[in-house]
């Protein structure tokens, strides 16, 4: 058999796609410019430049953003808004790898309040190359990459895009502010999942119409190659450039999230930052959540907080505020122990008062075993054994 | 009882020595040396000293010098030779010199690379140089993931992660593609049939992404003596590769003992178990003190193995953690434990699966035991390196099972003293499996239109991938246009993409294993009695559309047979090889060959009456693959003695034993190839077998045995006439009641008539 027979036979054992016309593809391009008023690059038309704006700014004008806290100090330095290129790509595939091919590339940027989107459209494979030569030159005016979730996806398969076309594909001087993360320091309690749809209709109170999703991207992309059907690449175009303005949104609202977290009506994610504040050892934004959960929220949720603050307390060896939480904290149900352990760790440790220590920890081994009388399923022998470990040691130093 | 005693010892026993079909032995060698080459680095040298290393073995220094000239070599070396230095010498060389030299290690098992991983770091710590080796895979955490693409100088990785998780993504592996010198292949003879043409594609993958980034890596390959190593890694690589074969390193004085369990049902041709067998040798090995690896065919075996053997140090009075077992699915930090128990002597008895057959460092034991042929010779001198100090005597046990192959093998040990029949092969341009690289190719790199992946046809086939929108063609080129990863949609190591997976539903869910899609219609039907490691099970049910069958343990007194129509086409002959004298006529071509099971035998077992039947109604199977036929003489039936009856018993039985005795030639499982006799073929009417690839597309398998296949249905006479038994056996023709009572003698008849020698 030669090798068409052989490849007929192959064929016949897979799924075979539906057949369909490639008519001219052109003409679809043609209409896809005059539907966004788009232009081709010259000299060839390797690409379809469509540009749009976007009024950003009402009255005030935040020039400067500062984000150290909600970057988790990631991003110390306070930067400038003019200096920031937005950006989000639509690609052939999710599934990543030097296959996955991006069509359409958006990128923003903000003059005299506005918001200019650029967004790129290839009309086919193999017509990188010389929007991609543009795109470095272009990017070498900011100093400051904005995306969305762009660490991971975007920006890793960009670089691909520009290897694959033997360009150089490190960026030193560039810094990236991806907001998903940004997003999850805030809004992982609140919401089941932090994709920019979630933000935009919790976060942002957006609702897109007519909107394709996501999934169904690549194979619009792929029929429009095979068919020239343009309806819903426009809708794709669309959806790209509406990313691009909730990124801008999304960056001036964590500006002022940063400044006045107040702002956020979500219990939960307060109680997020506060978590935040801890970690950084932020003891001013702490006390500021403390604060306005005992007034205005939920008081439950402060007991946590002070757990928090506590322990920022004694990393600086600040005992008397220390010492005065747990003492609050004792007949706390959840963080009892926690409080008697601190303060028999305290005793023991710090001022050697090892009477003191003992009966604490004996209080402690005490309030154990009722607990687990009482609720004979629950969790306590870890706490028990090292109360009973601890309750050893001071008999030993004690005789 | 030192281990001279202990063969002394042996040789006495006078029931030992019955069951002994031959005591092999083979005498100690000396070291053959050469100094170190003249441009070795002085700081090279100096380490190699420290380690005790004063000169080479003649095959390492060969190799030193074939890879600074850059060729591309394979060294052939049997086991504890030190074939890892013959490559890590030269890559070190260029790394000492060349700071930003990568090198790509590539061996078959996880387990194997964490001894390369320690002794390339030991190198390096020893040179007082950054030379960073890392292992590269499944279980290598994402964290430093990032820190292994950019600053691993030798990355150690196998060709399913190569195939999976480097080359589709090899725009964030630039400094490692950029500067890749070498790419070592360990165990290269691992690579046959299907896993070997999957490699050959991966590397056609792996030399393109270089070209792309301008390296040309120089190839190094090691693999266990075997009859055509140069061939094999020839046609993997698709380059001229130099062959290294002059095996410098000493070895003991070695004794090989080939031990026959005996006969406990003489018209079964059913000998005793191997693994009673096994525990009885042990009886008296391990009183001696000696180290003893076994080697098991299966982990249910280890398992088994390892309790027996506990039991009876118990009742040795000795140490029971003294037995251990190893095999895969024990965690890494057990398995080095056991590597340390046994070098260090705290472990006596190590019962292992083939894991422990290639290179892990276990130290040197004093006998390897094999329960049962491992299945290939080169195996089973991997196994039997096992024992052995250098220049010290050791010991190596095979016992034989009451399989074909096996009961070959132990009536003819001269395969272990002549050379190594076996011939290992691949066909890289098998169309699903090239088709499938062609796309994950594809999915790297876009193709262009003149480019060749393989020869003459690869504009076709990328044509024919843009005609199922699989790739666009534009401007010249082809680019990948689906939204899938497709690499994932390869398993390197499976035969069919799809197998049959075989779940105990009285144990957990457990599976307990796989068939392949192809051949499940007869083997899991639903009511089929399948046997599984001697245990009968009986399939519930068999879920064709998930491909599962669900089975429980029985006990019953039958088996199934099932009743399969098999059709078997010839589309094409291609080869037609008879001499003029030759009385019988073999071909060579591709044929479709389809099946169809519509029902099945309940048979009694001993007696093999039919006590009932069933139907099955499952879908047609059609494979199109790669056939070898003989057409045996009409003067056959011109004898009175071979009546169509006897005809058919006679092929049958052949077919029987070529089935078995073909891994002896060609390596690959005994499930590989399916063999076919016809009393009547359907064109030529003619008495005929068919021998074809059980694979899509076929395998090189019946090609190579078209050529061989004088020496194979001799061999398979040889062994028919002189089994034991009386009218054929399951060792032979097999079993009597099954293939009739002439099956034997007619096989030998017909074999006769083929004067095969010369
Ligand atoms: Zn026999």
């Amino acid at each position: 058999m030669d090798i068409k027979d052989k490849l007929a036979y192959y064929s016949a054992y897979r799924k075979k796609p539906k057949n369909s016309k490639s008519d001219n593809v052109y003409s679809s391009l043609q209409a896809l410019r005059d539907y966004f008023d788009g232009e081709f690059s010259e000299p060839s038309t390797s690409y379809l430049k469509i540009s749009r704006k976007f009024s950003l700014f009402k009255e005030q004008n935040d020039s400067t953003i500062a984000i150290p806290f909600l970057s988790a100090n990631k991003h110390k330095a306070a930067f400038n808004l003019k200096d920031c290129i937005f950006f989000d790509l639509e690609t052939n595939g999710l599934a990543g790898g030097a296959g996955t091919f991006a069509f359409l590339l958006g990128f923003g940027y903000v003059e005299d309040g506005d918001l200019i989107v650029n967004q790129y459209f290839l009309p086919d494979y193999g017509r990188e190359y010389s929007l991609y030569t543009q795109l470095l030159n272009m990017l070498n005016q900011y100093h400051t990459l904005i995306s969305y979730n762009g660490k991971s996806y975007d920006f890793p398969l960009f670089k691909t895009r520009l290897i694959l076309n033997h360009l150089p594909g490190e960026f030193n001087s560039l810094q990236h502010v991806d907001l998903l993360h940004i997003a999850r320091r805030i809004w992982k309690r609140s919401l089941p999942a932090c994709d920019l749809n979630s933000i935009e209709t919790y976060v942002l109170q957006k609702e897109r119409s007519e909107d394709i999703p996501g999934y169904l991207i690549p194979q619009a992309y792929m029929n429009f190659l095979q068919t020239g059907v343009i309806h819903d690449i426009i809708k794709i175009i669309e959806h790209n450039y509406h990313d691009i303005v909730s990124l801008a949104q999304l960056l001036l609202l964590f500006n002022r999230i940063e400044k006045e977290p107040n702002l956020l009506k979500d219990n939960q994610a307060l109680f997020s930052l506060a978590q935040l504040a801890y970690k950084q050892n932020h003891q001013a934004y702490l006390n500021r959540f403390i604060t306005e959960y005992e007034k205005h929220r939920d008081p439950n949720k402060t007991e946590q907080m002070l757990v928090w603050q506590s322990l920022l307390h004694k990393k600086r060896s600040e005992w008397v505020e220390a010492i005065s939480l747990w003492e609050n904290l004792i007949r706390s149900r959840k963080f009892g122990l926690f409080a008697l352990e601190e303060l028999a760790k305290y005793e023991e440790h710090v001022v050697k008062n090892y009477e003191r220590a003992l009966q604490l920890t004996t209080r402690a081994i005490h309030n154990v075993q009722t607990l687990n009388e009482l609720h004979s399923t629950v969790f306590q022998d870890d706490a028990l054994s090292r109360f009973l470990h601890r309750r050893r040691r001071l008999q030993g130093k004690l005789s | 009882m030192n281990l001279e005693q202990l063969i002394d010892y042996l040789a006495n026993d006078s029931e030992f020595q019955k069951r002994l079909t031959k005591w092999l032995v083979f005498d100690a060698r000396t070291a053959r040396h050469k100094p170190f080459p003249d441009d070795l680095n002085p700081n090279l040298m100096s380490i190699l000293k420290q380690k005790g290393i004063e000169e080479l073995f003649t095959h390492q220094y060969d190799a030193y010098n074939a890879i600074r000239q850059g060729k591309h070599v394979v060294v052939v070396t049997p086991t504890a030779s030190g074939k890892t230095l013959s490559y890590n010498l030269p890559v070190f060389e260029d790394m000492l010199l060349n700071r930003e030299t990568r090198a790509l290690y590539l061996f078959p098992t996880k387990a194997l690379s964490q001894d390369q991983v320690n002794e390339t770091q030991d190198l390096a710590a020893r040179l007082d140089k950054d030379i960073k080796t890392f292992t590269f895979d499944g279980d290598t955490p994402v964290n430093i993931r990032r820190t292994i693409r950019s600053a691993g100088h030798i990355v150690v990785t196998n060709p399913d992660m190569l195939h999976q998780g480097i080359l589709p993504h090899h725009t964030l592996w630039i400094k490692l593609f950029e500067n890749l010198r070498y790419v070592v292949i360990d165990e290269i003879h691992a690579y046959r049939g299907v896993f070997g043409s999957h490699l050959s594609n991966v590397v056609r993958r792996l030399k393109r992404i270089c070209r792309f980034y301008g390296s040309d890596p120089q190839f190094i390959c090691s693999s266990a003596t075997i009859a055509n190593p140069q061939e094999l890694v020839e046609n993997i690589l698709e380059e001229n590769v130099t062959l290294i074969d002059n095996n410098g390193a000493p070895s003991g004085k070695k004794h090989f003992l080939f031990y026959n369990p005996p006969i406990v049902n003489a018209e079964l041709g059913l000998r005793r178990g191997v693994v009673n067998e096994t525990r009885q040798i042990m009886r008296k090995l391990i009183p001696t003190g000696a180290q003893v690896i076994i080697f098991a065919r299966s982990r249910q075996r280890v398992e088994l193995l390892v309790t027996y053997l506990r039991t009876l140090a118990q009742q040795l009075k000795m140490d029971p953690d003294k037995i251990q077992g190893y095999r895969g699915g024990y965690l890494p930090k057990q398995r080095r434990i056991i590597e340390k128990g046994l070098k260090n002597s705290q472990i006596q008895v190590v019962v292992s699966t083939n894991a422990l057959e290639l290179g892990i460092d276990i130290g040197q034991l004093d006998v390897s035991l094999m329960a049962g042929y491992p299945g290939s010779i080169a195996s089973a001198w991997q196994q039997s390196g096992r024992a052995g100090r250098r220049r010290s005597t050791s010991l190596t046990i095979l016992v034989a099972s009451s399989s074909p192959l096996d009961q070959y093998i132990i009536e003819h040990p001269s395969y272990f003293f002549e050379r190594n029949p076996e011939t290992a092969h691949i066909d890289n341009n098998n169309l699903p499996i090239l088709m499938s690289h062609l796309k994950c190719a594809s999915f790297e790199l876009p193709f262009k239109e003149e480019e060749i992946f393989t020869q003459d046809i690869t504009g076709q086939l990328l044509d024919f991938l843009a005609e199922e929108r699989v790739l666009r063609k534009t401007d010249g080129k082809y680019f990948w246009m689906q939204d899938i990863y497709p690499a994932d949609e390869v398993s390197l190591r499976n035969a069919a993409p799809e197998n049959v997976v075989i779940i105990d539903t009285h144990a957990n869910k457990q599976v307990i294993g796989e068939v392949d899609l192809f051949s499940a219609p007869e083997m899991v039907h639903t009511e089929a009695i399948y046997f599984h490691q001697s245990i009968q099970y009986f399939v519930d049910q068999l879920d064709w559309d998930e491909r599962k069958a669900y089975v429980h343990k029985v006990n019953v007194d039958h088996y199934t047979d099932a009743i399969t129509k098999t059709d078997l086409k010839v589309l094409d002959v291609l080869q037609e090889g008879s001499e003029t004298d030759d009385p019988f006529q073999k071909f060579f071509g591709e044929v479709a060959v389809s099946r169809v099971t519509t029902g099945y035998k309940k048979i009694k077992l001993h007696t093999h009456e039919n006590i009932g039947m069933g139907r099955v109604y499952l879908p047609e199977m059609e494979i199109q693959t790669n056939a070898l036929w003989w057409e045996f003489p009409d003067q056959l039936r011109s004898d009175p003695y071979f009546t169509e009856s006897i005809i058919g018993e006679g092929l049958r039985g052949i077919a029987h034993a070529l089935q078995n005795l073909t891994p002896l030639y060609i390596m690959c499982d005994v499930s590989d190839i399916a063999v076919v006799p016809m009393v009547r073929a359907p064109f030529s009417q003619k008495p005929t077998i068919y021998v074809y690839d059980k694979y899509q597309g076929g395998i090189g398998l019946s090609k190579k045995l078209f050529n061989i296949d004088k020496h194979v249905l001799d061999a398979a006479r040889n062994h028919i006439e002189t089994c034991p038994c009386g009218q054929g056996c399951p060792s032979c023709t097999g079993p009597a009641m099954e293939g009739g009572l002439f099956g034997k003698s007619s096989a030998v008849k017909i074999l006769k008539t083929l004067k095969l020698q010369d």
